[in-house]
């Protein structure tokens, strides 16, 4: 079972039976869900034991291992489930205390959508991946005065996950500590991170707290697309989605560098897992490893769900690759040379974790507290999170 | 005795379905308040953990429970004014009335309608219809959508756009008010004012009634305009989280399970009150065609 | 006097007029923006598109997975009629009994039945999720139309007592009188009286079995049972972009039927009772 529209619906069934016909005793039913609901019923489903073989998952994949419903593929690694071809950053994305729990089906990462067309109209030189976050703040500023007002240089990301993550690492630091079981940074580097969105959203460089809101996350409605604003986060298999909204050219950039570089890593949109307790595991990992490295597979399902695992796939689709899908794989290329940076393990208790971030970035931005008002209750509540699941994880 | 086995002839659907289908699941989730259920694996006896949790430690709780409350405080006396109101006017025979009936009717349609939520949302926004309309009497009007403080108005008035739902019951009510009472009392010269307040109100008061105990117990379960109107996760700031999504966020985001059905089980506490008064009120107000001493 | 009543006729008329402009306008918005191109539903939100477009009914009604509106369509209708008959027939049954009969713990299960509608439902979804599986009736349609036929909707059980409650008390006696069993008193005398709540309640559950989301998502696995509303919610999926226009257009499509039934239902409303049927 899997989340998404009709087309991708129709590439994966077309993609079972392209499976079926290869392995005529086995058969596959598809059930694909819309996004909205896909988690309730998922939820519905384990807790009444009745779960599909293989479901799809995103970022909270230790969340369901900590409880036992997931499968572990280690015994199946070079047994049926070939994955040598997938890069470590992946493996490590679906690696849960040394067990390999899932296999990706969408790789991508997070990237600054930027709008040349903006820049140029503001008599600004496209940055090129050197640039640091001084660049940055510089070329929001000059972005506001030289366009004026409802003219701004990016959108906020300050309450997202993902990228405050990207941040820490640059510092050397993450979220969550894995090795020690704790958080894996400090409320200063939180009211650091607050700051420096909050001295740019005060200068009017970038979005302000209600625009957030209103166009921060959608393709349909964000100012990038009418020209009104140059950058945004965004991870790297949407950029289609906003380039097709617009004239203007738009390209992706690697973010700003720190202290240790970009911190970027190739990461996992949306990753497959076993069920813990199917009664099929040796065909489940047969058919991933399908998903994974059959070619006529790949071609058909392409970039739907992000970029294919494993770089040998991505060579197979990258000869007749769209011009957006080009620029996306150079981006990808482009990060996949990052070395050192930490492997992403993702908080146990994400949902929560993730929604505590939102908040106290948006009392930040509507200027409900003061910056050191909203952090500490933020690490206060975030520390009592993490101990209740790593409870339940026992 | 023949008279309690017509009686329950007559239940026997209902019984069998609050026996089968509603038993179950209420007595399971009030066992689940007192575990820690985590929906994947077994739930864990915990006794009063998460109730004493929820009143001490849970600032969302306090939040979430203050924002329904003026949910319902200002919601559900302006949908029953309007729909009172429009239910009168329309009840006196204009041309047309089911056209201007069902227009009327229309909005409480499309309750969880994402479609009418992404309009709602365009209207209010910040520099929407609505504020452009303001704007021409010189009032400078927040972001009704994007605001964390304003939005909850955008969503009552959404709420009260909706009163069509309301008003229809009232015109069956109103509807059943035989007319020679309104014609003798016209004869008699009573006024119309007076005719509101003496036949119209009591002879509807059974339905009134029940506008009001349905409205309250629905309002304060008020889930989805919160889920497409704000952000789907009780924000900007949490000014969307209303209780029902907070539960519910607590039992399948974060896993939750067993604090989300204590907090369910809290929440029909207090409707469960809410509810007893209204009802210990009937007497008071309510006139029933079966009781003696009601207005004839 | 005829020129004052005229006035009075007139404001009437002007007030709900004005009033019901402000009512439909959003509807009016997505109805307008259902022929607009994609692109401009935001960017250009008056009333009047400036390019007309029929690309978002052609493209919304493909539906998902080879399953087109049509299909969607027929499944809710047939959910939704089957709920309506079962509503009415449980829920009014129930309603005489505790409305008009009399037998031992009557207050208790009332009280009971009361309770149903105060418990949030995202609490016992799991549980009768659970009762449902090990029926085997997940992926059908039975889990949301037997419920119905059970009296779970506590509401209209409500809506006919209070509805009952108010008829005079005479017409039931004097059947009584006359010999009247008491299932001939419900079906001669007291449900055609109470043809307005049949009706009030046959177009409420139309149109919540119509625009019930959650329940749908969890037990409806296969796309050939999808019904409107999950076909609407994937039209809107986060993991891709959003058709706001494909949204818009097929929005207009479901809510279509139920104003149909509505508009012509509702006149039953209105005529009601008229005072001869008490003798």
């Amino acid at each position: 079972m899997w989340w998404g529209d009709q087309a991708r619906a129709d590439l994966t069934n077309q993609m079972f039976k392209l499976y079926e016909e290869k392995h005529p005793n086995i058969k596959i039913v598809g059930e694909t869900s819309p996004f909205d609901g896909y988690f309730d019923k998922l939820n519905t489903l384990l807790a009444s034991g009745s779960a599909p073989d293989i479901f799809a998952l995103g970022s909270n994949i230790p969340d369901y291992v900590s409880k036992n419903v997931v499968l572990d593929l280690t015994p199946y690694v070079g047994k049926g489930l070939d994955v040598s071809n997938v890069p470590a950053s992946l493996i490590d994305f679906n690696t849960v205390d040394g067990k390999m729990y899932g296999v990706t089906t969408g790789g991508n990462a997070r990237a600054f959508a930027v709008n040349t067309s903006v820049l140029e109209k503001a008599g600004i030189d496209v940055p090129n991946e050197s640039w640091t976050w001084d660049d940055f703040a510089q070329i929001n500023g000059r972005v506001t005065q030289k366009l004026g007002k409802g003219y701004y240089g990016s959108y906020d990301p300050s309450g997202s996950y993902e990228e405050f993550e990207t941040w820490l690492k640059q510092r050397g630091k993450v979220i969550y500590d894995n090795e020690q079981k704790k958080l894996g940074f400090q409320p200063a580097d939180a009211a650091e991170w607050f700051q420096m969105w909050s001295d740019m959203r005060k200068s009017g460089a970038i979005v302000t707290a209600e625009e957030q809101v209103t166009s921060g996350t959608d393709a349909s409605k964000s100012l990038i697309t009418q020209g009104k604003v140059a950058m945004l986060v965004i991870p790297s298999n949407q950029l289609a989605s906003y380039q097709k909204m617009t004239q203007d050219k738009l390209i992706l950039l690697p973010y700003p560098n720190g202290p240790q570089g970009n911190g970027l890593a190739v990461q996992s949109g949306a990753s497959i897992v076993g069920y813990a307790k199917t009664e099929h595991a040796q065909e489940v990992a047969s058919l991933m490893d399908f998903w994974l490295n059959d070619p006529e597979a790949i071609k058909i399902l392409g970039t739907n769900r992000g970029v294919p695992a494993s770089t040998k796939m991505i060579d197979v689709l990258r000869a007749d690759a769209s011009a957006e899908d080009q620029i996306i794989y150079d981006y990808l290329d482009l990060i996949g040379k990052n070395t050192n940076v930490k492997a992403t393990i993702n908080i146990p208790g994400y949902n929560e974790f993730a929604q505590l971030l939102m908040t106290a970035s948006q009392q930040v931005a509507f200027g409900k507290t003061s910056i050191q008002d909203a952090v500490n209750p933020f690490y206060e509540q975030a520390q009592k999170v993490l101990d209740i699941n790593l409870k339940t994880a026992q | 005795m023949r008279k309690n086995v017509t009686g329950y002839m007559f239940l026997l659907p209902w019984l069998i379905g609050f026996l089968c289908l509603a038993v179950g699941p209420i007595m399971a989730s009030l066992y689940l308040s007192f575990t820690d259920y985590n929906l994947l694996e077994r739930p864990v006896w915990s006794g009063w953990n998460n109730y004493r949790n929820i009143f001490t430690k849970d600032g969302s709780f306090t939040h979430s429970l203050g924002l329904t409350f003026k949910y319902v405080l200002l919601s559900v006396p302006l949908r029953l004014v309007f729909a009172l109101a429009i239910a009168m006017v329309l009840n006196k025979g204009l041309k047309m009335l089911g056209i201007y009936r069902t227009i009327y009717y229309i909005p409480s349609l499309l309750g969880g309608s994402v479609a009418i939520a992404e309009v709602w949302k365009a209207i209010f926004a910040g520099n929407g219809i609505f504020n452009r309309f303001l704007s021409t009497f010189n009032i400078h009007a927040p972001d009704w959508i994007s605001n964390p403080f304003y939005l909850i108005y955008s969503i009552i008035a959404l709420s009260v756009w909706q009163f069509g739902s309301s008003m229809v019951i009232f015109l069956a009510g109103l509807k059943q008010i035989p007319n020679e009472i309104y014609e003798a009392s016209n004869v008699d010269g009573v006024g119309k004012l007076r005719q509101f307040f003496q036949i119209t109100l009591p002879l509807l008061s059974p339905v009134l009634f029940f506008n009001l105990v349905m409205n309250i117990i629905s309002s304060f379960q008020v889930f989805t305009p919160g889920v497409v109107i704000g952000d789907g996760r009780g924000g900007p700031l949490q000014s969307t989280l209303f209780y029902a999504l907070y539960l519910y966020q607590q039992g399948f985001s974060y896993f939750n399970m067993g604090y989300a059905s204590a907090l369910a089980w809290i929440m029909l506490v207090i409707i469960g009150i809410f509810t007893m008064v209204v009802f210990g009120t009937q007497k008071y107000w309510v006139f029933y065609g079966d009781e003696k001493g009601g207005k004839k | 006097m005829a020129y004052r009543l005229r006035f009075t006729h007139f404001i009437r008329y002007l007030v709900v007029s004005l009033f019901g402009i402000l009512m439909i306008y959003p509807i009016l918005w997505l109805i307008s923006s259902s022929f607009k191109p994609n692109m401009d539903i935001f960017s250009h939100p008056g009333l009047i598109p400036a390019k007309l477009t029929l690309q978002n009914y052609i493209q919304g009604w493909k539906g998902i997975s080879g399953y087109t509106f049509r299909h969607f369509l027929v499944n809710s209708a047939t959910i939704s009629i089957l709920a309506v008959i079962g509503n009415v027939v449980s829920c009014s049954l129930a309603a005489y009994a505790f409305a008009k009969l009399d037998f031992k713990f009557k207050n208790f299960w009332f009280a009971m039945m009361l309770m149903t509608l105060m418990l949030p439902f995202q609490v016992t979804l799991i549980p009768q999720y659970i009762v449902f599986h090990s029926l085997g009736w997940v992926n059908t349609f039975l889990p949301l139309i037997v419920p119905k036929w059970l009296g779970v909707d506590a509401f209209f059980i409500m809506l006919m007592v209070q509805f009952i409650r108010a008829l005079p008390h005479e017409l039931h006696e004097s059947a009584v009188i006359d010999g009247c069993g008491q299932a001939q008193i419900y079906f001669r005398i007291v449900m055609p009286l109470c043809v307005p709540a049949i009706i009030t309640t046959s177009i409420f559950t139309f149109y919540w079995t119509w625009d019930d989301f959650f329940s749908q998502i969890i037990y409806l696995s296969h796309p050939k049972l999808f019904t409107v509303t999950i076909g609407l919610r994937a039209l809107v999926d986060a993991s891709s972009s959003s058709d706001w226009g494909s949204l818009m257009a097929m929005s207009v499509v479901t809510i279509a039927p139920v104003i149909i039934i509505f508009l012509f239902l509702q006149k039953y409303i209105v005529e009601g009772i008229s005072t001869t049927g008490l003798k």
